[in-house]
């Protein structure tokens, strides 16, 4: 029996697909660790809550209708998001210029830029949080500092401002390595385009840096936003009891109240908001990379 | 303001064109307010302008920038471009430019010629003004710009990767630099309708970048560099990205373009025929410095040093020890066991030197044919090998043991001279030349 040549080339051509079973052991760790609790978690969220600690099986939505009607659990999420919000702000401010800084420079400052920026990734959030409350204590070294110069102190520590500051400085790494990425790819030679067509600096940010990173700067900002909204660590120690995030009152729901089907709803509603920025903030870039 | 329909300027900050009349002719008598078509003018206008002028700093300049681009329709005033003593060294200890003085003049288009590293696109970029020099000083029509930042300078220039704005339209990359310059915007659509027509891009306005091909993505980094009418053009190998056939055509079409609106232009490649083609002056660069300047016809048939020599053609480049004068004028050169009669010199007989032969100087006859005995070098020799190129035919020629000619004949003259001669290896020939082609080279 002989086949049409091109038939018998595309069953020579296609192996026995043997390498498919390497994904496996990842799938397997992707939903044994993530998918599955999920759902356990999904389905809790409907559970009703039995004071004392346990929760009877039920299909009700008593625990986000809570969360909806309770004042106190819109101003935590309010208060969470604009945490996320003014994290993200701060780091694209403060890491904008680093980002620069790093994609145009050559050689030995570029080496030295870098590992500024990833030092603190290598170090823990635990021991770098309890390192800024040092820093923010009311006898702290920050408001020495403002007494020694004859200044008012400054309460940081507990306060929002203290948490977005040193979340900026956890987060401000994971902006600076996606908008260097992106701004390397923007050759020099339009920013001197520019220039020599009559630009001033501030010009060939705006017309051509800023446009042309838009895509790195909404995808950095929201990557930081996404990792605030649910950064545990930071706000606990720093914020302490008066600066509740979704992330530090899941973990007391869980561990003090026992209510595990109220801690479910509120952990769902978090990540249901992530998910939805998420297909909100990739609409917009595929609409624009689009135009 | 119906006066101002003409010339219409706006320079910012409330100050419009209607009210410079009287300065601005007072700093250029040729723009009377009859050219410029404007009107009279007021004494609130005048304490306007001087304010506005205090705050430009650099105020009278940016002034005859802006009426010459307005005023001027069509052509912009070509600056000469002197460079004095201008050094430059890079941290890593390479030195881009070793006290390099060039003057260029009004209109001309002059090309930095050299290998890579030379310092030849350094030099470009300190004109342009992205670099600084460490010593020296850049001039425009006599005005030191040494320090003027390159968004001050007035210079259009073409990159290698063409620079274009990827997130532009055509026309919006090509309108940049006259938004820039606060153009109004019916002017400014105008001059874009205008340019497109000229580099052949009419209707393509509103593509972007990507959408273009090479050669078209070129036109419009030549359009948004001409619109401007810049004092000069500046040109970073620009055809290096094309393929050969669109390179000859643009090439063309920027002599073309740069000699219609004549433009001081400077042309950096390390194509050497490029440069031989397009410019009016070479300047052949090594290590910082200018080898050599001159037409492409001197850089060519008498190169000054060694560098030169080989760099620009292909060179017989042979070292030998000059001897006596002969009865016709010319020298007598030693190479090995040969004698060659060479150009005269006013070298001391038994100085060492190295000459020069150009491998289409070298005529190749049969071994018995007469004609040869008309040139004063002319040895037997034999071809080791043989290349047909179509309109030439190139040969390596051994005429001594260690003396090896490459020689390009046209491949046509070969057939008349040798009738039907095809040159193969191993073949007896003669090899003649004249003196006067054997160009003795200064020894640096």
């Amino acid at each position: 029996m002989s086949l049409p040549p091109h038939e018998a080339l595309a069953r020579r051509s296609a192996p026995p697909d043997r390498t498919r079973m390497l994904l496996l052991p990842g799938l397997a760790l992707l939903f044994g660790v993530f998918l599955a609790p999920l759902g356990i978690t999904l389905r809790y969220s409907f559970n009703r809550f039995v004071p004392g600690g346990l929760q009877e099986p039920a299909f009700v939505l008593d625990n986000y209708v809570r969360f909806i009607l309770d004042p106190y659990y819109a101003a935590v999420l309010l208060r969470t998001l604009a945490i996320g919000a003014g994290v993200a702000l701060v780091a694209l401010l403060l890491g904008y210029p680093l980002a620069y800084a790093v994609a145009r420079s050559r050689s030995r400052w570029r080496a030295l830029l870098i590992a500024a920026t990833l030092i603190p990734l290598m170090t823990s959030v635990v021991v770098r949080s309890y390192g800024w409350t040092i820093l923010l204590s009311n006898s702290g070294v920050i408001n020495g500092a403002l007494a020694s110069l004859g200044l008012p102190r400054v309460k940081l520590l507990y306060t929002m401002t203290g948490v977005v500051l040193s979340l900026t400085q956890v987060m401000m790494p994971f902006l600076v390595l996606t908008l260097v990425g992106v701004l390397q790819n923007i050759s020099r030679d339009l920013e001197d385009a520019a220039r020599g067509l009559g630009a001033g600096r501030w010009r060939v940010f705006r017309d051509i840096l800023l446009p042309l990173s838009l895509p790195g700067i909404a995808a950095g900002s929201f990557l930081v936003f996404a990792l605030t909204i649910s950064a545990f660590a930071t706000p606990r120690l720093v914020g302490g009891a008066s600066v509740e995030v979704m992330a530090t009152m899941i973990y007391d729901q869980v561990l003090s109240a026992l209510n595990w089907p109220f801690a479910s709803a509120t952990s769902i509603i978090l990540l249901a908001i992530v998910l939805v920025l998420t297909i909100v903030e990739g609409r917009m870039l595929r609409t624009r990379s689009a135009a | 303001m119906p006066d101002t329909a003409r010339g219409k300027l706006d320079l910012g900050n409330g100050v419009s064109i209607g009210n410079l009349t009287q300065w601005q002719t007072s700093l250029d008598p040729s723009l009377t307010p009859e050219r410029l078509g404007l009107g009279a003018r007021t004494q609130s206008d005048r304490s306007r302008l001087s304010r506005w002028f205090s705050k430009q700093g650099n105020g009278y300049n940016t002034l005859r920038r802006r009426l010459r681009q307005g005023v001027h329709e069509g052509s912009a005033v070509p600056a000469d471009i002197e460079l004095r003593r201008i050094s430059k060294r890079y941290g890593t200890g390479v030195v881009a430019a070793d006290e390099f003085s060039l003057r260029i003049l009004p209109g001309e288009l002059i090309s930095l010629l050299g290998p890579s590293g030379c310092g030849k696109t350094t030099m470009l970029r300190i004109i342009a003004g992205f670099v600084m020099p460490d010593a020296g000083s850049v001039l425009f029509s006599d005005a030191d710009v040494t320090d003027a930042p390159a968004n001050r300078r007035d210079v259009g220039m073409l990159f290698q990767s063409y620079a274009l704005f990827p997130h532009m339209t055509v026309e919006a990359n090509i309108a940049y630099g006259l938004r820039m310059r606060g153009v109004t915007k019916p002017e400014i659509r105008r001059r874009v309708e205008q340019v497109l027509e000229q580099v052949r891009l009419d209707g393509m306005g509103q593509r972007y970048p990507r959408q273009l091909s090479g050669g078209q993505q070129q036109r419009v980094a030549l359009a948004r560099a001409i619109i401007i009418r810049p004092s000069a053009l500046l040109l970073d190998e620009p055809l290096s990205n094309l393929d050969a056939n669109l390179r000859h055509e643009m090439r063309a079409e920027i002599r073309q373009i740069q000699q219609r609106l004549g433009i001081t232009t400077i042309f950096v490649t390390h194509d050497q025929e490029e440069a031989l083609t397009i410019s009016d002056r070479i300047v052949v660069m090594n290590r910082g410095r200018a080898e050599q300047i001159g037409s492409p016809v001197d850089i060519y048939r008498t190169p000054k040093s060694l560098f030169v020599a080989q760099f620009i053609g292909e060179a017989n480049i042979f070292r030998g020890s000059i001897l006596g004068r002969t009865e016709r004028g010319t020298r007598s050169f030693a190479l090995d066991d040969l004698r060659l009669e060479v150009e005269n010199t006013a070298a001391p007989d038994g100085s060492t030197a190295a000459i020069l032969v150009r491998p289409e100087s070298v005529h190749v006859f049969a071994p018995e044919d007469s004609r040869g005995e008309a040139y004063p070098n002319r040895f037997p020799a034999t071809i080791e090998a043989a290349f047909y190129l179509g309109p030439s035919v190139s040969l390596r020629i051994r005429i001594a043991r260690n003396v090896l000619l490459h020689v390009t004949q046209p491949a046509e003259s070969l057939g008349s001279t040798l009738s039907s001669y095809v040159p193969r290896q191993g073949d007896a020939v003669m090899v003649a030349w004249q003196a006067t082609a054997s160009r003795l080279i200064p020894s640096s």
